[in-house]
């Protein structure tokens, strides 16, 4: 039977389930609802839910990252690199669709994927509207090459930040067990886009001759600051390959580096300005409201419960349920946002490594990993980056429909899902 | 609204209701009693009396509808009293009645409150009906309630109205590019409210609006466009200058004025928005736009 407390609980974490597939809702008001009602239900104390589930490695993490591309940006350097692609293409456009799509997945691997898109969308629109041809098949990809390439490691995708600290997977495991499958991942994308798109990318020569007339030089504003952020850049990566070496939370090493590079471009920075322009409070908001809801449930015990009859129904057999998980979650992150699912996964497989041993659970973590990362793709709705680039697309003049999108999404996601699925299987066991 | 409501310079210490005086001049003496009760006057109390009751023998004050005025104004003096006085007997001077008394003491610094109260005393002294309830007031405070109670603002300065330039242009939502470019050229002006069929404003456009028309929207995420030389979008806006509409680039009114609102709101408004023109509306017509043109020259250079 269940107890008042779990009724209680179970409910408030449905419905805002439920009310997160509603897209028209806010979904940082619900999970913040939804959060401190938890609390007010005295389900889960303050001091509990403040200290123990709200994971302060993760929402600093996320703030350090803000701020470092909040500096990192005004220099030119990533408007830079995709000119400097687009160049280097030589002005073809399939050539620089692959390209393009490629670095997305790159800079996706240690950006946040919005913050990729965001960058490279415009710019691909605007290389696509000065060769003259629809700009649809760039911002498509390049929304898909950010979601397959934000997998790679621990601080391309929220999904990984999340797993990252809660398992104590360091930045090198996420190299060591995820990147070589994502790199394949991303070349067979690029190979499907190749196919898909070089048919219908042609173009007059003196449209290509106007894409190698720009001047990527001049996006550099600051010269010394760019080369500063990339030393930054490289020693953030360094550091986070070392961290267990150092015994140094990420989150230490990414808001060291914002502070460096903050006081490196002290004069063009007034911190009450930066910080309410560049840290989206909102994903801040919906992470902790999340962080509580999940602690609600926990707290409640039916974590507890749901954990002892997942053992139960999957009989031990972690290899199997790794392959489910891929595609379970590969295919509910289509639907909903990825980021409520893993948290909610968190604590679950949390109890689970104490039932089965961590080192016998790993699996699974890598599996949830790569489900909700790259299910994302499966549609429109799957992912930010894909609602994000689709908006500056339709803003721009270019809508893309649900189903445009859906159909190389689905295609995309049922290829990265199949090779993930025969990768946990085979390298786990 | 930057005015001040008449009432709120009335002071019930310096309102004497029933007085037994016969005279105009022991009114004032008495009046002037209480001035010094509460003040630190740049004269002695005597000289005072002496001078207001020179002024009276010349006839110095003016007398309309019952209401009679006059006043002591000196150099270097930085305030304005007004001391008030209903005798409890009607008193006749030079056949003419007073049945209220305004003393006013002021120095010249106060030119233009000196004079709306004089327009404002005027007033009263048209107004029958408030005058009867003045004179009959019970007392000091509801002298001053019944004064409160109609509409006497002493206008100190100018308001959005009084600045504002009245001889404005508007375009229909409806127009095309074209239309607005014209409009813009030919009134030599970067800013133009834009209303329905009935002339109701419903938003604003300016020339960089226009200008913007051949500027996507993807081109605002760059951090510079420098490496571009030309750009063909801009080129492009000579082609829908005839099909966009200026619906399709203008934006709703990010504020407004109403005439009678104070030129500081407008200052206010200018700096928070960081814009050049302001529209006034009044009953969502178009009336007029203040720019900060228009507070430079009229009144800092005015």
């Amino acid at each position: 039977m269940l107890q008042l407390q779990e009724i209680i609980a179970l409910s408030v974490f449905v419905l805002c389930f439920i009310l997160f597939t509603n897209s028209k809702l806010n979904s940082v008001l619900v999970a913040l609802c939804g959060g401190f009602s938890m609390i007010v239900f005295h389900i889960i104390s303050q001091e509990k839910a403040f200290s123990e589930y709200v994971d302060w490695n993760v929402i600093f993490l996320l703030i350090g990252m803000m701020l470092m591309i909040g500096v990192i940006k005004t220099t030119g350097l990533f408007e830079y690199i995709a000119l400097r692609t687009a160049k280097i293409a030589k002005g073809e456009p399939v050539r620089i669709l692959i390209m393009l799509f490629l670095t997305t997945a790159f800079l996706s691997a240690f950006l946040d994927n919005v913050t990729t898109v965001i960058i490279i969308t415009p710019i691909s629109i605007l290389i696509a509207v000065e060769l003259g041809i629809s700009p649809l098949p760039f911002v498509i990809s390049q929304a898909i090459g950010s979601n397959i390439g934000g997998t790679a490691t621990l601080i391309g995708d929220p999904p990984n930040l999340m797993i990252g600290s809660a398992a104590h997977l360091s930045f090198l495991d996420f190299v060591y067990n995820l990147t070589p499958v994502i790199i394949i991942e991303v070349l067979v994308g690029a190979l499907f886009f190749y196919i898909f798109f070089r048919k219908r990318l042609v173009v007059q020569n003196w449209r290509k001759a106007k894409i190698l007339e720009f001047d990527e030089k001049q996006q550099i504003t600051d010269k010394g600051l760019m080369i500063f952020s990339i030393v930054i850049l490289v020693l953030f990566v360094v550091f986070l390959f070392f961290q267990d070496y150092f015994k140094i939370h990420a989150a230490t090493v990414a808001i060291a580096c914002a502070l460096i590079l903050m006081i490196r471009n002290r004069k063009n920075i007034h911190t009450e300005e930066f910080f309410k322009n560049e840290i989206e409070w909102d994903s801040i908001f919906f992470f902790i409201g999340l962080f509580i809801l999940v602690g609600g449930v926990d707290q409640a015990g039916i974590i507890d419960k749901i954990s002892n009859w997942l053992i139960a129904l999957t009989n031990g057999n972690i290899r199997a349920t790794s392959v489910i998980f891929v595609w379970g979650f590969g295919i509910a992150s289509g639907i909903i946002n990825n980021i409520p699912f893993v948290a909610t996964m968190i604590p679950l497989l949390n109890k689970m490594s104490i039932a089965l041993g961590a080192q016998n659970v790993l699996p699974l973590w890598w599996s949830l990993a790569l489900g909700s990362c790259l299910g994302g793709n499966g549609t429109l709705i799957g992912a930010s980056a894909n609602i994000i680039s689709a908006g500056i697309s339709k803003k721009s003049g270019f809508p893309i429909s649900f189903w445009t999108f859906t159909k190389y999404g689905m295609i995309i996601t049922i290829i990265n899902l199949a090779i993930s699925s025969v990768y946990v299987y085979f390298r786990y066991f | 609204m930057e005015s001040m409501h008449f009432s709120k310079l009335l002071n019930e210490h310096q309102i004497q209701i029933n007085m037994t005086s016969t005279s105009l001049s022991e009114i004032c003496e008495e009046l002037i009693e209480n001035f010094y009760r509460q003040f630190e006057l740049p004269m002695s109390k005597q000289d005072m009396c002496f001078f207001i009751n020179k002024r009276l023998k010349e006839n110095n004050m003016i007398i309309i509808n019952d209401i009679c005025f006059c006043h002591i104004r000196f150099e270097n003096y930085d305030d304005l009293l007004i001391g008030i006085g209903i005798p409890a007997k009607v008193i006749n001077i030079e056949n003419q009645d007073v049945r209220i008394v305004f003393f006013v003491v002021t120095g010249y610094s106060h030119n233009s409150l000196y004079l709306h109260l004089l327009q404002t005393i005027a007033k009263i002294s048209k107004n029958d009906q408030l005058r009867e309830k003045l004179i009959h007031a019970k007392n000091a405070k509801d002298f001053i309630a019944t004064i409160s109670a109609s509409d006497f603002s002493l206008s100190k300065s100018l308001d959005v109205g009084d600045l504002m330039c009245k001889n404005v242009f508007f375009v229909n939502q409806d127009s095309s590019l074209r239309e607005l470019g014209n409009l813009f050229y030919e009134k030599n002006y970067g800013y133009c409210p834009v209303t329905d069929d009935n002339d109701n404003v419903i938003g604003e456009v300016t020339v960089l609006d226009l200008i913007l028309a051949g500027f996507p929207e993807y081109t605002k995420y760059f951090e510079t466009m420098n490496f571009l030389h030309s750009f063909e979008p801009l080129e492009r806006l000579l082609n829908v200058e005839s099909t966009l509409r200026v619906k399709d680039i203008m934006k709703k009114l990010e504020c407004k004025l109403k005439p009678r609102d104070a030129i500081i709101e407008s200052i206010f408004l200018m700096n928070r928005y960081k814009r050049r023109d302001i529209p006034v509306v009044e009953n969502n017509k178009i009336i007029g736009i203040i720019s900060f043109m228009d507070i430079f020259r009229k009144i800092i250079r005015g």
